[in-house]
């Protein structure tokens, strides 16, 4: 199979008139059914599609073709599919080659069709000439850990640890913080249906814990991440809490007694938590965590503590596990407004975030659930709500939050709620976008009960020595420069990718977005998934999410996860270098080269030096191929003879 | 390194002396060596209305001039100037027909857009060059003022959106607590004193700068610190006519920075020129 | 005629005008996404007429002929608010100096005080005149009384013959 002499098929697809509407679909098939080694071409309006497939299977069978060129879209479309198109006709998978005629043609070079379709041919010779030396590649059946880690304890990471749970597989549930629950732990109430946010989060949180397929691993993080056979081998840092977990009873005890007071990241700075602390009262698990820090050893904890739970020479813990999966779930974090120079410069606690905001609606917040003008702690009588701070924002996040439009209106209600009738709410907006199932109708309601809504971004804001907020916004729709008196300004701060993602998507060799959230393989087809084979990603850390999505694209990412592990094996990846022993002269640049450790020279028994390929762990770059002195390394399908003949057309 | 070179700007050579008194007395005392770039030409900024690549042209020609003598830095002390050279330098990066037009106008004098010296202002100079430590070393009279500091718009804004104002305004804050000078913010502080709209619309212009000086007295601050010598033109020089514009009466006295420094570094207030600001100075027992 | 026309003043946009005026801004006024913050903290708007995103948005559309000619344009305190805080960057006062560039040099307007500067700074290669400093007493001093060293000014021959240039007609 694949051997002797080449006959290739050449497959033009249309697209319907995203490649023909364009390119000469006609001249390229007359032209390419000349090259050599072609014996049949033929030009199809959708080759993707069910008849379109067959076309293919018929003209192998017909023509007893043994190569196969596609000229279509990108083949991180649909190669797979063609490959499986060849398997069904009974060839070798990888003795199919892509020529991608609609984002290299068709679409950039729309307004010069001419030499889009002779850009076309050009690639179609290419691939004729590359496919004339393709080998056929078979994959092993590698074996898989039953196993995933799920990094990130948020709404996306209990959702996707769970799922995977109840599908059989066990989960390492790994959260930096010393509590799973993430940000919808810090939310009152949730858009548009009014949920309590803990109401529905805690049980979920409870469930994570219990369950006998998921093992929580709070305050740790995922400290190195290596392949090893056909999943990972993840080190996994638990940092030294000082306080035994099994011992801890969670009483509190402890925490009374702490003299040391810091702010409370929980409580976002609006009020305090001891040096010793439980994060919030529905914690999971319900366990004292030291702040090194700030303790400062007085050991009175250790003295009130009848559980004997401190332990101040507790160390970091190192845990080595084996998956076969990793699903990231690290979720989002909220921009520092105060980095904008419009409002940098201003002192005033009066003006805070919404998720400081949430902190102070929460019953279990610092105020009981009470609003307040931090300040001087009265009821505010005027509140300004102000959007896409620093979203949409070129020196900021260029990109929609997505959520913010929704708090706005759902904080606007809740404030009206709270604060009375008489309260003024007033909600400054650029756009007010509030998409998503029930959301406007969630936004009329909000107008029916006199919420203000202002078309119209503020940009002075100034404190007065009163402690009140002067919001000067000037009102699109009456064409008013209108001055807001108000107790209280909350700015709906943009959401960022956090601090340690990049840190993170480096160790697991994953790429990020433009936007510095992680890239997925495909942003309509692959959308919980890495391009890396056993990376998936849920939730925000992807970009900006609702709980809903969030959610959703949790399960999805589980699911498919538990694909993947419940088959047992993956298949070796095609593209990986392989060294040619007789012409090896184990040299070891190869070995110097690689990025992934991958190539090692080994002394054979006879005392010959010669390099081995680790295949689980090459990524099949092709260093390796570049730095032989002899040719002996190449990368399957990419060697030097396959490139230069595209390169020999290409340069003609 | 060479030494530093110095561009004063229009403003300080018609007449404005209490600025560069004060500046060159205050690095002398500091130790800092400057060397006056001559000759000394229009920064452009004025004539931004008439035409822009032309102004460009006039503010890239003092970096290419100082350069050409070889200086890596020019100290602008006006905050305009200053400004102008970071604008240009930033429109240069934007449009090729503009650095072809202003490398085109450059090669009669065998200047080049290759080298051209970095703008530096008065506050990175000493920031830079003492620091806050080293500036409180060096103070013989804690001044103990809480001031209303009017940063500018064109020392705040010198690089539009890029946060570069408040890295700069924290900076300033903690030179100016290294004398003893309190500067907190008080409403209006980011405000314009209608430097730039004298040109075209003076009685607005007026009332600017009298707001201004109306939101200075309402913080009940000791006086008011300005940076560049256009906002002293507005604050200080046309003071009584800006205080009449809001129906006001009550002066308000205006220091430049570096005569506040100047004080706390124990020089003489008659070497700082403060005879030269109009604003009534004399309130301040700083200045007795 | 196909496209926008202005009822209230039946007039049409003006394309190539528009390119020329916005040639030199980094991010032009197609760029705006229509917040309204410029006017919200325009410093001119609170006295004057001006409302920087109608003119934004008005060059976005191709009306810039109008702008070219309404006096609003020179009610611009050029503070740099609106530059500083443009969620798009586009910097509405950059428009502004780009449409007063044009209004010059079609001869439509130039301020008294412009005018002058321009005559001084032929003359003297500075904006404003080289003064001796008069004190609160009203006494002048010139710069070697103050012990300050002369200073050379002004503009080379070369270089002002590169500025005449650069400024054409004005």
């Amino acid at each position: 199979m694949g051997t002797g002499e080449a006959k290739i098929g050449v497959f033009i697809c249309h697209c319907g008139l995203n490649i023909a509407g364009v390119i000469d679909v006609k001249r390229l098939r007359e032209m390419a059914s000349k090259l050599p080694g072609v014996v049949v071409c033929v030009d199809y309006p959708y080759m993707c599609s069910e008849p379109g497939q067959e076309l293919i299977r018929k003209s192998v069978a017909e023509h007893g073709l043994n190569r196969v060129v596609v000229a279509a879209c990108s083949p991180s479309m649909h190669e797979e599919m063609f490959r499986q198109v060849l398997r069904s006709a009974g060839l070798n998978p990888f003795l199919l080659e892509v020529a991608n005629i609609r984002e290299h043609c068709s679409w950039p070079h729309a307004h010069e069709p001419d030499k889009a379709t002779e850009k076309a041919l050009k690639l179609i010779e290419m691939a004729v000439a590359k496919a004339r030396l393709l080998r056929p590649i078979e994959l092993k059946e590698v074996p898989v850990a039953r196993r995933a880690l799920v990094i990130g304890g948020g709404i996306a990471g209990i959702t996707a640890a769970l799922d995977l749970a109840e599908a059989g597989v066990e989960v390492y549930l790994v959260e930096k913080e010393p509590s799973i629950g993430g940000h919808m732990a810090q939310l009152d109430k949730t858009f548009p249906t009014l949920d309590c946010s803990a109401c529905i989060l805690t049980p979920r949180m409870v469930q994570a814990a219990r369950h006998p397929n998921i093992r929580l691993l709070t305050y740790s993080e995922v400290e190195e991440v290596a392949r090893a056979g056909g999943g990972f081998e993840v080190v996994i840092r638990k940092k030294a809490r000082h306080v035994c977990e099994d011992r801890c009873t969670g009483c509190g005890m402890c925490v009374e007694k702490c003299p040391v007071e810091v702010p409370s990241e929980f409580d976002q700075g609006l009020g305090p938590r001891k040096a010793i602390y439980i994060p919030f009262p529905q914690a999971v698990p319900k366990v004292a965590v030291i702040d090194d820090e700030h303790c400062i050893r007085c050991g009175l904890c250790e003295r009130v503590c009848e559980a004997g739970a401190i332990d101040f020479g507790q160390e970091d813990e190192f845990l080595k596990v084996e998956v076969g999966a990793i699903i990231v779930a690290t979720g989002f974090e909220v921009m520092d407004p105060w980095s904008l120079p419009e409002l940098g410069f201003l002192e005033s606690p009066n003006i805070i975030t919404h998720l400081q905001l949430e902190r102070l609606l929460s019953s279990s917040g610092p105020t009981g659930g009470k609003i307040i003008r931090p300040s001087d702690g009265k009821e505010p009588r005027s509140v300004v709500i102000v959007t896409c701070v620093g979203s949409r924002d070129e020196r900021a996040n260029p990109y929609c939050c997505r959520i913010g439009c929704s708090i706005a209106v759902k904080q606007a209600v809740l404030l009206k709620e709270r604060l009375g009738p008489e309260a003024r709410i007033y909600v400054c907006f650029m756009d007010l976008r509030t998409y998503g199932r029930g959301l406007e109708e969630f936004y009329a309601k909000a107008r029916s009960e006199g919420i203000t809504f202002i078309r119209g971004s503020p940009s002075d804001i100034e404190v007065m020595p009163d402690g009140t907020i002067k919001v000067t916004v000037f009102d699109q729709s009456t064409g008013k420069l209108l001055e807001i008196s108000a107790d209280l300004v909350v700015l709906i701060a943009g959401l960022r990718p956090p601090g340690d993602l990049k840190d993170l998507a480096a160790k697991l060799k994953i790429p990020l977005g433009p936007d510095d959230f992680l890239l997925e393989a495909h942003p309509k087809l692959r959308p919980s998934e890495a391009a890396s084979r056993g990376i998936f990603m849920a939730g925000a850390c992807q970009g900006p999410k609702d709980i809903v999505e969030t959610v959703s694209h949790a399960s999805a990412a589980a699911a498919k996860a538990a694909s993947m592990l419940l088959k047992g094996y993956v298949l070796s990846e095609p593209f990986i270098a392989v060294v040619d022993e007789a012409s090896c002269r184990g040299c070891g640049r190869c070995e110097e080269v690689c990025e992934f450790g991958a190539i090692e020279v080994v002394e054979e028994k006879t005392g010959r030096l010669v390099a081995r390929v680790n295949e689980a762990l090459c990524m099949g770059c092709g260093a390796c191929s570049v730095r032989c002195p002899t040719g002996a390394i190449k990368v399957r399908n990419f060697g030097p003879e396959q490139i230069l003949a595209q390169v020999a057309v290409a340069s003609r | 390194m060479p030494g530093l070179a110095v561009f004063w700007g229009c403003r300080v050579l018609s007449g404005d002396v209490a600025l560069e008194l004060s500046v060159r007395k205050v690095l002398e005392t500091l130790g800092v060596d400057i060397t006056d770039l001559e000759p000394q030409s229009c920064c452009g900024e004025p004539i931004r209305s008439l035409n822009l690549t032309a102004s460009c042209y006039l503010a890239l020609r003092i970096l290419a001039l100082s350069a050409s003598k070889g200086y890596n830095e020019v100290l602008m002390p006006c905050s305009k100037g200053y400004f102008m050279a970071n604008w240009s330098l930033d429109m240069l990066s934007r449009s090729g027909e503009l650095s072809e037009a202003i490398s085109k106008a450059f090669s009669s004098e065998g200047l080049s857009l290759d080298r051209l010296s970095r703008p530096i202002d008065l506050v990175e100079l000493v920031y830079r060059a003492v620091g806050p430590e080293g500036l409180r070393n060096k103070v013989e009279k804690p001044l103990g003022l809480r001031v209303a500091l009017h940063p500018g718009c064109y020392f705040m804004r010198s690089k539009p959106g890029t946060g570069e104002g408040l890295r700069k305004l924290a900076e300033l804050r903690e030179l100016l607590s290294a004398v003893g000078v309190e500067a907190p913010y008080y409403p209006g502080m980011m405000d314009c004193c209608g430097g730039s709209l004298w040109l075209t619309r003076q009685d607005a212009a007026l009332t600017l700068a009298g707001s201004k000086l109306k939101a200075a007295s309402e913080s009940s601050l000791d006086c008011l610190v300005v940076l560049c010598p256009s906002c002293f033109e507005m604050l200080d020089a046309r003071q009584e006519d800006a205080l009449s514009a809001v129906g006001e009466k009550k002066g308000v006295p205006v220091l430049y920075l570096p005569q506040l420094l100047g004080l706390a570094l124990g020089i003489d207030p008659a070497e700082l020129g403060l005879r030269f600001n109009r604003s009534p100075v004399e309130e301040l027992s700083v200045v007795r | 005629m196909s496209g926008l026309t202005d009822l209230m003043t039946m007039a049409k946009p003006n394309e190539a005008l528009k390119a020329r005026i916005i040639a030199l801004l980094a991010r032009g006024p197609d760029m705006c996404l229509q917040c309204g913050r410029c006017t919200s903290g325009c410093t001119a708007f609170r006295l004057l007429e001006l409302k920087p995103h109608e003119i934004v948005c008005s060059a976005k559309m191709g009306f810039v002929e109008e702008l070219v000619s309404s006096k609003s344009i020179w009610d611009c305190a050029l503070c740099l608010k609106c530059a500083e805080r443009c969620p798009q960057e586009v910097s509405p006062y950059e428009l502004i100096l780009s449409l007063r560039n044009e209004a010059i040099s079609k001869g439509l307007e130039i301020p008294e005080a412009l005018r002058d500067i321009l005559m001084t700074l032929m003359e003297t290669g500075l904006a404003f005149k080289p003064k001796k400093a008069v004190d609160r007493e009203g006494k002048a001093y010139g710069r070697e009384e103050l012990g300050l060293p002369a200073l050379r000014t002004g503009l080379s021959e070369q270089a002002l013959m590169a500025l005449m240039e650069l400024l054409g007609g004005a």
